[in-house]
C-alpha cells in the first residue's frame, strides 16, 4: 500500500518539484501544501506516514504544525526542512522531529532519509524517545545518585593514525576509577564493519579525517539490527570542515580535538600535559555524559564488562 | 519593501530550489540510464547532462556559503528587521 507523504512549502516550485519526484514513485501518494492552514486540514483529512515540513509558512508557521503532529499524530514520520538563519532550532528540537535538513538541501540525501524512514530503517523518534524515556526512569535514581554508578561502556574509535585512540585506549583501561571501558580501535569502518559489528559497540567515536566514508559507514551500522546508542565524531576542526559542519548542521554531535600529532603517546604525556590533557579530558566527558544518558552504568564496586 | 531578513531567507529558498531541482533531475536521468538498449549516442548525453547537473547543485552550494558569509556579517553591523546600522 502506498505511504502518504505531505509536503508543506511556501515555495510552490519546491512543492512542485518534490511531488512531482515523488508521485512518479507508485509506492507514494503525494500531498502538498504551500500554507499553513491547508497543510492543516490535509494533517486532519488524511491519515499521513510522513510530512516534509518547511519550518517559515503563511498563516500557521511550521513550529505550530509540528507540535501538533507530535501530539495529535505520532505515528506520522516528520523531516523538518529549515533556512540556516533559523532562530528557534531549540524549540523544534525540544518538540522533536524525525530528521532536520538545512537549506539548501541535496535531493539525494532528503529521498534517501524519505526511503529510509518509510521502510523503517530508521526507528521512529517517538519510538526513540519511548525508549530512551523507559531508560531514563530505570536510570533517574542513578542520576541522582551519580557518584555512586561509573560508566560501563563498549567503545569502538575509528581513527587512521589511532594516536589519540592508543591514548583514549590506554587512559581508559588503566584510568579504570572512571569507568570500566571495554575499547577497541580500528583504522576504518566500513573496511572493518564485521569486525565492529562483533565488537558490539555502545558507543562510536570516528575521526573526522575520515568523514568521506562516514555517511555510508553510519548508513550500515544503522541497518544492523543492534545499532550503536550513539555515534561521535571527533577530530581537528581545521580538516573536512565543511563535510563536519553539513553532519553537525543536522544534528550529528562533534567533539574539536585540536591537537592531534602523529606521535602522541600517553607515555610521552605523563602528567597528562595539554593539549593531550585536555582532548583526553573533553572525550572522557562526553562518553561519560553519554552512558549515563544512555543507561550505560555499574554500581562502583560490581563488574565491568 | 522586503526586510533584509526576508531578503536572505528568499535567496536561501532560491538555492534550495534549485539543489533540489537539479537533484531530482539528476536522479531521474539516473532511471533513464538503466534503460536497457539505449543508444551510446543518448547515454553520452545523458552523462553530460548529469555532470552538468552535478556541477550547478556544487557552484549553488557554494554560492550559499558566500551569503551566509555575507549574512553574518550584514548582521554584524545592521539590524536585521529595521534594515538600518546597529
Amino acid at each position: 500500500m502506498p505511504n502518504n507523504i505531505l509536503i508543506i512549502d511556501d515555495e510552490v516550485e519546491l512543492t512542485q518539484i518534490l511531488g512531482e519526484y515523488f508521485r512518479t514513485k507508485k509506492r507514494y501518494n503525494v500531498f502538498t501544501a504551500s500554507d499553513g492552514k491547508v497543510a492543516l486540514n490535509l494533517i486532519r483529512e488524511q491519515t499521513l506516514e510522513l510530512v516534509l515540513l518547511d519550518m517559515k509558512l503563511p498563516s500557521v508557521n511550521g513550529l505550530e504544525i509540528l507540535k501538533i503532529l507530535r501530539k495529535d499524530y505520532p505515528n506520522c514520520r516528520v523531516i523538518v526542512m529549515t533556512a540556516y538563519d533559523i532562530d528557534y532550532k531549540k524549540e523544534i528540537d525540544l518538540v522533536g522531529y524525525d530528521a532536520l535538513f538545512i537549506k539548501p538541501i541535496l535531493f539525494e540525501e532528503l529521498k534517501d532519509k524519505v526511503d529510509a524512514l518509510l521502510t523503517g530503517r530508521i526507528p521512529k523518534q517517538s519510538e526513540a524517545k519511548t525508549s530512551s524515556q523507559s531508560i531514563s526512569k530505570e536510570t533517574i535514581a542513578l542520576l541522582k545518585d551519580r557518584e555512586n554508578f561509573l560508566p560501563k561502556a563498549r567503545i569502538v574509535i575509528i581513527e587512521i593514525r589511532g594516536n589519540i585512540a592508543m591514548l583514549l585506549k590506554e587512559c581508559f583501561e588503566r584510568a579504570v576509577s572512571d569507568g570500566y571501558y571495554n575499547v577497541a580501535y580500528f583504522k576504518s569502518g566500513s573496511l572493518f564493519l564485521s569486525e565492529i559489528t562483533k565488537f558490539n559497540p555502545d558507543i562510536i567515536l570516528y575521526d573526522i579525517v575520515e568523514i568521506g566514508n562516514f555517511s555510508d559507514f553510519a548508513q550500515r551500522l544503522m541497518n544492523l539490527s543492534n545499532p550503536p546508542k550513539e555515534i561521535i565524531l571527533f577530530g581537528d576542526p581545521k580538516f573536512k570542515w565543511e563535510e563536519v559542519d553539513l553532519l553537525v548542521r543536522k544534528g550529528m554531535s562533534y567533539i574539536p580535538t585540536p591537537l592531534s600529532s602523529p606521535d602522541m603517546q600517553l607515555s610521552k604525556y605523563p602528567e597528562f600535559e595539554l593539549p593531550a590533557k585536555e582532548t583526553i579530558e573533553r572525550l572522557s566527558a562526553v562518553i561519560k555524559d553519554v552512558c549515563f544518558k544512555h543507561g550505560l552504568v555499574t554500581k562502583k564496586g560490581e563488574k565491568g564488562p | 519593501m522586503v526586510t533584509i531578513c526576508e531578503l536572505f531567507h528568499n535567496l536561501g529558498n532560491k538555492h534550495n530550489i534549485v539543489t533540489v531541482g537539479c537533484g531530482a533531475t539528476k536522479e531521474m536521468v539516473e532511471e533513464c540510464l538503466e534503460t536497457e538498449g539505449l543508444p551510446e549516442a543518448l547515454k553520452e548525453k545523458l552523462n553530460e547532462i548529469q555532470k552538468n547537473l552535478g556541477e550547478i547543485i556544487k557552484s549553488t552550494k557554494e554560492a550559499d556559503k558566500i551569503a551566509t558569509e555575507i549574512h553574518d556579517r550584514v548582521y554584524e553591523v545592521i539590524d536585521p528587521d529595521k534594515g538600518k546600522p546597529k
